[in-house]
């Protein structure tokens, strides 16, 4: 303070009780951020197998889910689609992965959509660039599902084999005058890179996007 | 008064950082035309120089010279404020020369390398593939040593010389800026954690902590510009500190909607952010009071101008464009979009930009010891291309993402069909050649700013004379 | 959360940045009437904008499908903002009454 300095004739023109304030404020607001850090990171910490196996919900499921079918339904008590898990489903012809070569797998994507720099095209969970769809539900996109055009192309019947094969050479599957180019992606990564997008689809995003599976014919309406 | 100062170290330190800041803007100008370019012709330069590659420029470039201008202007206002020459001043420009020859490699292997596999060495020696954190871990580190570096000449001068509120407010700022990187340092598999982090660094950055930061240099550029009361404007900046981070830290919320974070954040996201724009309100007023009752006389013109543009693009960027989007109820349709494009580049502009612009030409003023610094033509035109540059981009992008929201989200339920073929409307492609065009008006502008601080010492002392 | 119509979007739009803009207009008129340099009949604009902005936020409130009681904490939050600049233009004189003209 300087020398000059007056003693306050009304606590509002005081720069000690708004340094003050300052203080407090930000301390309180700093407090109840790292209290709820501490709540919403018990909430997201990835599940396990066994909550798999024994049909408990987690907000993110273990990388085992690839073992399993994940479908996105609407729920009434939510008001918005949560991702269902359901019974086994083939990954790659197994369904029997442990849940350590599930998590080299999914830890393989993971590092693959980073190291390829995903996200300065794609959105994946609706944050990153806007040049290329959202990943967030990409592996239950109809486009990928039998019937859907990406299947037919790369001439697959499975939608794991078909991101397989599209991931490779994607410069050679256009479905849209913008292409997605070719990143040098080995089949190794590219199968981590499906499995990181299986699990993504499974995470209970609160419903985003929103009206994800209407025009598949959802349960709403 | 004169407003010649003695020529500190710390002040010519200050300038080399403006310098490169002014290089790395240019850069991000060149590669976001290369990417909104591509969004026009996507056969442009594909499998040679991919979108995402340009776009990580931009992004980062944009990024990183924000951060030399901020160091630029604390270097600068540091020996002014304490009155003496900022400690440890050598290690400091060693530190500069370090960070531009990291920042010289880092560039050089995005544009050359590009992208790695799928291992952790990528992500420790080529990208981290993180947006806005990119940057390689062997640079993140890098990055934090010189950033203490710069923390502690901070530290040490202002505990060594006069401390006033300015100083306060930029060490604790500049503490929790720093410290704050350290979240976006580790790697998991699990990308709702990663993003929860992520969230951490980007939004306490850029709605808390560099928020204050433009505060202080408010502050500091109302005293020096305008000769405004010391002790009223740094009352004034407790209490937009109170506010900016009463709502921004809690702000963090509306970030926390859909990356598969619990419901609660959508309570606490929608009011808070929706008390973000108050600060900016409480800006707004500050500066009209001050400008009428100063009955704007000010000492630097081009650095006035900038201000207020920051006073309104700030209020526009951050407070409209972000409210326009900002509950979870109509965000659930946006989030994603171009929308949020349009809102991230008025806001970076409104918010950053302007400011730290303006503080290089109050740099520039008193560097040379210039009484009255006038506008220029050059000045006017740069100040205005600029502004009718980012303005227009904005509102481009914005209605091509409520062409997103209308026909992807809202009609296709965000399927990559509904995706493409809103990518093909009409008014989507409209609104992304209009930014192309905005894009070169805006790039006209930088061309003529960056003549203007190169010019504009010269032109005023011969016009003094 | 209720599902919006997407023909509802526009006035969601237009509504919330209503809400910004005669937000600062209400406190820029307001302002301006008060360091005089606008004749002090122009206050009642500024209280007119006040309540254009208060209609939007409204308008913003039922349009997102808000339930009737968040639509009531809406309009005491604009009461809130009503007050808001009184107090800020109270804390700015103050200080400049105590700094600059003793």
């Amino acid at each position: 303070m300087s020398e000059d300095y007056k003693e306050p004739e009304s606590v509002w023109t005081s720069n000690r009780f708004w340094s003050r304030s300052a203080g407090w404020v930000t301390g309180f607001s700093a407090v109840l951020l790292i209290l709820l850090t501490m709540d919403t990171l018990g909430q997201i910490t990835m599940g396990s197998a066994e909550d798999l196996a024994n049909k408990v919900t987690k907000r993110v499921p273990s990388a085992s889910v690839i073992n399993y079918k994940v479908t996105y339904e609407y729920s009434a008590v939510r008001g918005h689609e949560v991702p269902v898990i359901g019974e086994k489903e083939l990954f790659f012809g197994r369904n029997d992965y442990s849940e350590a070569e599930a998590n080299a797998l999914l830890e393989k994507g993971k590092l693959t959509s980073q190291a390829k720099n995903c996200m300065n095209c794609h959105t994946l969970l609706g944050n990153g660039a806007y040049y290329a769809p959202d990943l967030t539900k990409a592996w239950l996109d109809p486009a990928w599902q039998a019937g859907g055009v990406m299947q037919g192309m790369t001439g697959t019947t499975s939608t794991d084999e078909a991101m397989l094969v599209f991931l490779q050479n994607p410069d050679k599957y256009a479905s849209h005058a913008r292409r997605m180019p070719n990143l040098g992606i080995t089949p190794e990564e590219a199968k981590g890179l499906v499995a990181f997008l299986k699990q993504m689809s499974s995470i209970d995003t609160n419903g985003f996007p929103r009206n994800f599976n209407k025009i598949q014919g959802s349960t709403q309406k | 008064m004169s407003i010649a100062t003695p020529k500190y170290l710390s002040q010519s330190l200050a300038m080399k950082y403006f310098f490169v800041a002014v290089v790395l803007f240019g850069a991000q100008l060149v590669m976001g035309l290369i990417a909104a370019y591509q969004f026009v012709n996507p056969e442009f330069l594909f499998n040679v120089f991919n979108f995402s590659t340009a776009r990580m420029v931009h992004i980062n470039a944009l990024v990183v010279w924000m951060l030399y201008a901020m160091i630029g202007s604390a270097y600068w206002m540091l020996p002014e404020e304490t009155g003496i020459e900022t400690v440890g001043i050598k290690l400091g420009t060693l530190g500069f020369y370090i960070l531009t020859l990291a920042v010289t490699i880092v560039v050089g292997v995005y544009i050359l390398v590009q992208v790695g596999p799928g291992t952790e060495a990528s992500i420790w020696l080529i990208n981290e593939g993180r947006e806005y954190l990119e940057a390689p871990r062997w640079a993140d580190i890098g990055i934090t040593v010189v950033v203490l570096i710069f923390v502690y000449n901070v530290f040490a001068t202002v505990m060594k010389g006069k401390r006033t509120g300015i100083t306060t407010v930029l060490m604790a700022d500049l503490i929790a800026l720093a410290g704050l990187y350290l979240a976006g340092m580790f790697y998991t598999s699990n990308i709702t954690m990663d993003q929860f982090w992520w969230w951490w660094v980007i939004h306490l950055w850029v709605e808390a902590t560099w928020e204050v930061f433009v505060g202080v240099l408010i502050a500091y550029g109302l005293i020096k510009v305008m000769h405004a009361n010391r002790q009223i404007v740094e009352m004034w900046l407790w209490i937009e500190v109170t506010m900016l981070f009463g709502s921004g830290i809690l702000g963090m919320g509306h970030h926390y909607f859909w990356i598969g974070t619990p419901e609660y954040w959508w309570e606490i996201g929608a009011l808070f952010s929706a008390l973000e724009p108050v600060p900016l309100v409480g800006m707004l007023v500050h500066v009209i009071y001050d400008m009428g009752k100063h009955n704007g006389k000010v000492n630097n013109g081009p650095a006035f101008s900038w201000f207020i543009v920051n006073a309104f693009g700030n209020f526009l960027g951050a407070g409209v464009w972000g409210f326009m989007h900002t509950l979870p109820q109509i965000n659930i349709y946006t989030h994603g979009s171009q929308f949020t494009a349009g809102h991230g580049h008025l806001a970076f502009y409104g918010a950053y930009a302007t400011i730290l612009i303006g503080m290089m030409y109050v740099a520039i003023q008193r560097r040379n010891g210039i009484e009255e610094m006038r506008s220029t033509a050059t000045s006017k035109w740069a100040v205005s291309l600029i502004t009718i540059g980012v303005l227009g981009m904005t509102v481009a992008l914005t209605l091509s993402g409520y062409v997103q929201a209308f026909v992807e989200r809202a009609e296709y339920g965000a399927t990559w069909d509904g995706y493409f073929i809103a990518q093909g409307a009409t008014w989507f492609t409209q609104g992304i050649d209009w930014r192309l065009a905005m894009g070169v008006v805006t790039f006209l502008g930088f061309l003529l700013l960056v003549k203007d601080l190169l010019t504009i010492a010269k032109r005023s002392k011969a016009l003094a004379n | 959360m209720e599902y919006l119509d997407p023909e509802s979007f526009l006035g969601i739009f237009a509504s919330a940045a209503a809400v910004i803009m005669f937000g600062a207009i209400y406190v820029g008129i307001f302002t301006l009437v008060k360091i005089e340099k606008v004749k002090p009949l122009y206050i009642a604009l500024a209280y007119l904008a006040w309540g254009v902005q208060t209609y939007s936020m409204v308008m913003l409130g039922i349009l997102v499908k808000s339930d009737p009681f968040t639509v009531k904490i809406l309009f005491a939050a604009m009461v809130g903002y009503l007050l808001i600049p009184h107090f800020i233009y109270f804390l700015v004189h103050r200080t400049h009454e105590r700094f600059e003209h003793i």
